[in-house]
């Protein structure tokens, strides 16, 4: 009897709980179904929308760009140019703090460049080779009560303190203008070392700076003197601490031969009137060149 | 499979919103063109903005507030200009390229440096790595008026061939202070002494003459240029230059014409610009005491 009743029970309950089970399963579904559609609705809606907004957009820029050829061609038959149409006063604000803006910035570009401070001023000493830009220096430079260097990140052997001594108290500009030549140069001079290292050692070898200044570099490079290979050793040496092309290029070779010391003048001209790395690179095709041609020589003497 | 179905939308939303983003980065970039080539509208709102009613109160805050970052930025670059002598009047950058590592921008520059004006256009490349930023200019175009002064135009050209930019500026902003320092000299000096002094080409030339107001005959030419070198330096250069009749020159058997110009670079070395200017005045042109306190 226990038994039937328990079979009873356990039949009709696990029917219903399957039951139960089941509708509470496709409850679930479908309002997972119904809430994906909303979702998918909601993404389609979203897609029309952002297209809406990019075609504006692209209908703007059209808009200005023709705006901008009829200021051009405006521009070059030399009349006046009315105001641009359909932006507010807002947006002309807006625009007019971009261009200070950006003006700002592009101190940075000039080599002198720097803030305002409560106490004086945060210059910004900026360095080029070129059209590469390379290291930065900074000066916190105090103007009230007295004027005065407060902290700075320029090297120590660029000879600050003499500069400052000269014309800081006086010409805040001048002392800035004879600081950059200082560093310009020095940043120059490095940047040229740098770039030698950068050769092949077949071609170039022992580079070393003679100081931290870089106004003393020694190296040793390789050519083909009549078809010879030969290996010079150069010593450059840069008088002026404002410049970054040697004074003076002294360039050695063991062989006393008329043909290697011809080629030694010139090449010798050739380091004090060019950056290092270009000097290099024309040294290099040069010699190129002339193997190449030694090269066909030799190969129509074959045949 | 719902899920699946939701991608292709959930995909177009990323791209529309990044083309969106960039978009909108070109929108400013062309309003700003715009703005940039009719610069009167810059003047046309300020000017607008002080003189009218501006009904929205919130509009009103907004745009004095943008009004008080204008004059920062004003300030602040005046005392860039003083720091540095370059003054910008015009500017405008522009995205060229841009991807993850590296971005080319345009830029179009006006500006002066004292009384010289320039027109800048050029490319600078801005590219990252793992351990450093690095920023170079890639193209380099200046247009300036500078046909008067040869050594400055061979200057210009020989930067925008080695795209320095930074030096531009430097030696230009010397350049210019040189010049200004010649044409203050000669002025003073035509001032002091009007009777000797001549300035046939004006203050701003690169000459001046001397003339002993007893003997028109005779003229001194004090030339100066300003040279700048292959390393961007400028330096002054000063020459003195006889202008002597023949008549006179056959007179002269101690070489004293002969030796003018070479003494004067002695007299440069002691005396410096101004003294050396002043004591070949005084003896030259041996003046009464009335012209030389007038």
């Amino acid at each position: 009897m226990e038994q039937a009743q328990s079979l009873f029970r356990e039949g009709v309950l696990s029917h219903l709980e399957q039951l139960e089970a089941l509708s509470y399963n496709l409850a679930v579904k479908q309002e997972k179904q119904r809430q994906e559609w909303a979702a998918l609705r909601k993404n389609q809606e979203l897609v029309l929308e952002l297209r809406k907004k990019r075609d504006e957009l692209k209908a703007k820029i059209e808009r200005h760009k023709a705006e901008i050829q009829a200021f051009r061609g405006r521009e070059e038959a030399g009349e006046d140019h009315g105001s641009a149409a359909g932006t507010s006063q807002q947006a002309m604000l807006e625009l007019c703090v971009e261009e200070l803006k950006g003006m700002l910035e592009m101190h940075w570009l000039t080599g002198i460049s720097g803030k305002r401070t409560k106490k004086g001023v945060c210059v910004c000493i900026s360095t080029a080779f070129e059209g590469a830009y390379l290291d930065s220096f900074h000066l916190d430079i105090a103007l009230k009560p007295s004027v005065g260097i407060s902290r700075h990140s320029v090297p120590p052997f660029i000879p600050l303190e003499q500069i400052a001594k000269e014309h800081l108290q006086t010409d805040l500009k001048k002392f800035l203008s004879v600081l950059f030549e200082h560093l310009n140069a020095y940043a120059g001079r490095k940047y040229q070392f740098q770039q030698l290292q950068s050769f092949p050692g077949g071609f170039v070898r022992d580079a070393q700076q003679g100081n931290s200044l870089h106004t003393v570099l020694t190296f040793g490079y390789n050519v083909r003197v009549e078809k010879q290979p030969f290996c010079l050793r150069a010593k450059l040496l840069y008088g002026g601490v404002t410049r970054s092309l040697p004074t003076e290029a002294v360039i050695t070779c063991e062989d006393n031969r008329p043909s290697v010391q011809e080629k030694i003048s010139s090449h010798s001209s050739l380091f004090c009137q060019n950056p290092l790395h270009r000097a290099l690179e024309c040294i290099s095709s040069e010699d190129e060149t002339l193997n190449h041609s030694s090269a066909s020589l030799l190969g129509t003497h074959m045949f | 499979m719902q899920n699946e179905l939701n991608h292709p939308y959930e995909d177009e939303i990323a791209l529309l919103q990044e083309e969106i983003q960039e978009l909108t980065r070109q929108y400013k970039e062309v309003q700003t063109e715009a703005a940039f080539l009719s610069s009167a509208n810059f003047k046309q709102a300020l000017q607008s903005y002080h003189g009218i009613h501006i009904p929205d109160q919130e509009r009103m805050k907004d745009t004095a507030c943008l009004m008080a970052q204008i004059e920062d930025c004003k300030n602040e670059l005046q005392f860039l200009n003083n720091l540095s002598g370059l003054e910008f009047t015009k500017y405008l950058k522009k995205t060229e390229h841009k991807s993850d590592n590296q971005a080319i921008y345009k830029h179009r520059l006006v500006g002066q440096c004292q009384s010289l004006l320039f027109q800048l256009e050029f490319q600078t490349l801005e590219s990252k790595s793992r351990d450093n930023a690095s920023q170079s200019v890639i193209d380099l175009n200046i247009i300036m008026e500078c046909r008067e002064q040869s050594d400055l135009s061979k200057f210009v050209s020989r930067v925008e061939e080695r795209r320095n930019l930074l030096l531009f500026f430097r030696s230009l902003s010397s350049f210019a202070e040189w010049c200004e320092c010649r044409k203050n000299t000669f002025a003073k000096f035509k001032e002091k002494y009007p009777l000797a002094v001549g300035l046939p080409a004006g203050a701003s030339a690169e000459y001046m003459t001397l003339r002993n107001p007893q003997n028109p005959g005779c003229e001194l030419l004090i030339l100066w240029r300003i040279h700048i070198d292959d390393e961007g330096s400028v330096i002054p250069i000063l020459d003195l230059l006889p202008k002597i009749p023949e008549q006179a020159v056959a007179l002269d058997k101690s070489g004293v014409v002969e030796g003018a110009a070479s003494g004067f670079r002695n007299l440069l070395r002691v005396f410096g610009i101004h003294g050396s200017i002043e004591r070949l005045i005084q003896s030259f042109c041996c003046l009464s005491d009335t012209d030389a306190s007038v």
